[in-house]
């Protein structure tokens, strides 16, 4: 370590301190802004709250009105033949196809995680913090999807739902 | 020379030391396994200590023959005074032995006992499997998924040959 070919070399040190520092500075500015850019500007005709509980959902459609109903799990006795186990719900979200839609997602308690995976929808529903996830869908049909942040004893008991309508 | 000194000098030690082990000796002290011990390792060939402590008569004739020229000492002293020494030699040490038979036979008894707990376990602790899991209401589930068009893309729906009303081949 004290070798004098190899100590005392401040020229050299300075700029492979200096360069290395403006290159991954001019690759991190652009990164960030692109970062905010890939959040769409989407103009969404519709929007809805999802309001986490434990251990149910409600959804709130106050745009045209007001809508406001609870969506609880259907125990396994109530089904119907045919139905899926854990994931039907009594009271779906109904939303349309061919519109963006806005969802405004957040809690009453605990953490929770509202999920479509067929719709690559994940948002968390933190308690005091309303996030916002908007997606368009093109295919009818009817969504299946389970909270996503464990909360309670019920986490795998409250399914979310969505019918999606022409 | 040097190792020979030390070496009685530690064995007065051990002697002096271990008195009362001398005298319960099916008592193992801690002490015991401080001191240089015989060992028979591929891996430590030459031990600590000689495998015989205390030698006979002919024995002690023996080791003062050692002294003498190695090539006036027949095959069988050779033999004799390898097994002061030692206890086994390579060949015995390492030989192999039917010891993983009784092992794997062991485990697969006690997997074999496991298997019979849960037997037991799904006859009397378990409740019903839910109706959902019924030959019939798979069929109307997996009927109604087709209908859905579920995952038409790469998943179920994709699967199914809509125009031949069958699985696709």
């Amino acid at each position: 370590l004290t070798n004098t070919s190899i100590t005392d070399a401040q020229e050299m040190e300075t700029i492979w301190t200096i360069l290395p520092a403006i290159i991954l500075i001019s690759i991190a500015l652009p990164s960030l802004r692109i970062l905010y850019l890939t959040d769409e500007i989407n103009d969404p005709s519709f929007t809805i709250k999802s309001i986490g509980h434990q251990w149910y959902w409600t959804y709130e459609y106050t745009d045209y009105g007001g809508l406001i109903f609870n969506s609880y799990m259907l125990p396994p006795l109530f089904l119907n033949p045919g139905d899926l186990r854990l994931l039907e719900v009594d009271n779906r979200v109904v939303l349309p196809i061919e519109a963006p839609v806005r969802m405004m997602i957040t809690s009453q308690d605990v953490l929770h995680s509202w999920t479509i995976p067929t719709l690559g929808l994940k948002t968390d529903a933190v308690p005091g913090r309303l996030n916002q996830t908007v997606f368009t869908a093109t295919r009818p049909g009817v969504y299946y999807g389970q909270c996503s942040e464990i909360c309670g004893a019920n986490h795998s008991f409250m399914p979310i739902v969505a019918e999606l309508i022409p | 020379m040097l190792a020979t000194r030390v070496f009685s000098l530690v064995g007065k030690r051990a002697i002096s030391t271990s008195v009362c082990v001398r005298a319960h000796e099916s008592v193992v002290k801690s002490e015991d396994f401080m001191l240089p011990a015989y060992v028979d390792r591929r891996d430590y060939p030459l031990p600590d200590v000689a495998h015989v402590k205390h030698l006979s008569a002919s024995q002690k004739a023996l080791k003062e023959k050692e002294k003498a020229s190695w090539s006036s000492l027949s095959m069988d002293e050779k033999v004799e005074l390898y097994r002061i020494k030692f206890k086994e030699s390579f060949a015995e040490m390492n030989r192999r032995s039917n010891e993983w038979k009784t092992v794997v036979g062991t485990a697969m008894f006690f997997i074999g006992i496991t298997a019979l707990i849960i037997m037991w376990e799904k006859l009397y602790v378990y409740g019903p499997l839910p109706q959902t899991f019924d030959k019939e209401w798979v069929a109307m589930q997996t009927k109604r998924m087709l209908d859905m068009k579920v995952n038409p893309i790469q998943g179920l729906a994709s699967k199914w040959d809509y125009e031949k009303n069958e699985w696709k081949k």
